[in-house]
């Protein structure tokens, strides 16, 4: 791992750092731990807004090598 | 998040597991793993963003090899699909748990799924050149470890 890798990883966390307090913050008792839990039940992770079909030819244009 | 997230999946995977074991601030098991999921939330938004950034069919259609480049896109979908299926599963467990401590506990284990396909997209998303390092093995059988 080089010095850049370091620097962007560090920097990166560091970065975080507001969101993770306010995750930590979000559940800060059993009722705001149930709160967040029904949240992410309403909103689940995004579907991805990709082409299936059109990726799937693609992928069949050849055989994998 | 989802800007920062690339740099981030080693440090916030740790943290999933890092929160799961914490007894810290007497957390209750319910509020560590409520927090232990909303990260892993927040890393899957940030996938996804990525994801639909490398496997545009524009994007794939102008690199060097795009069927192999679309074989990969589709992979990183069943392991998004799948990464979402287990956090979904998780949480709603972690609901139907809810009012009983030991039960929540109970539930813990299914938090390994979901490391073990956060770890997946981020070498997934490393072989489209998103910078994204690795997700070290040591740290997912810490965190399958916790979880179990």
């Amino acid at each position: 791992m080089n010095a850049r890798t370091i620097t962007q990883l560090v920097a990166g966390f560091v970065l975080e750092v507001p969101d993770i307090i306010d995750t930590i913050r979000g559940a800060d008792s059993r009722e705001a731990a149930i709160e967040l839990l029904k949240k992410m039940q309403q909103s689940p992770p995004r579907d991805l807004n990709i082409d299936r079909e059109a990726l799937q030819k693609l992928a069949d244009e050849e055989p994998e090598a | 998040m989802s800007t920062r997230v690339h740099w981030s999946f080693p440090w916030l995977t740790a943290l999933v597991a890092i929160v799961l074991l914490s007894q810290a601030c007497g957390a209750s098991a319910l509020q560590r793993s409520a927090q232990a999921a909303q990260v892993s939330h927040a890393l899957l938004n940030g996938a996804a963003t990525s994801i639909d950034t490398v496997c545009d069919v524009a994007t794939v259609e102008a690199s060097a090899d795009p069927a192999t480049r679309a074989r990969r896109c589709l992979q990183a979908a069943e392991s998004y699909d799948l990464a979402v299926a287990s956090l979904n599963t998780w949480v709603t467990a972690l609901l139907v748990a809810a009012e009983d401590d030991d039960a929540v506990e109970g539930v813990r284990e299914l938090a390994g799924p979901v490391v073990r396909q956060l770890a997946a997209l981020a070498d997934l998303l490393q072989t489209f050149g998103v910078d994204v390092p690795s997700v070290p093995s040591w740290l997912i059988a810490f965190a399958e470890g916790v979880a179990t």
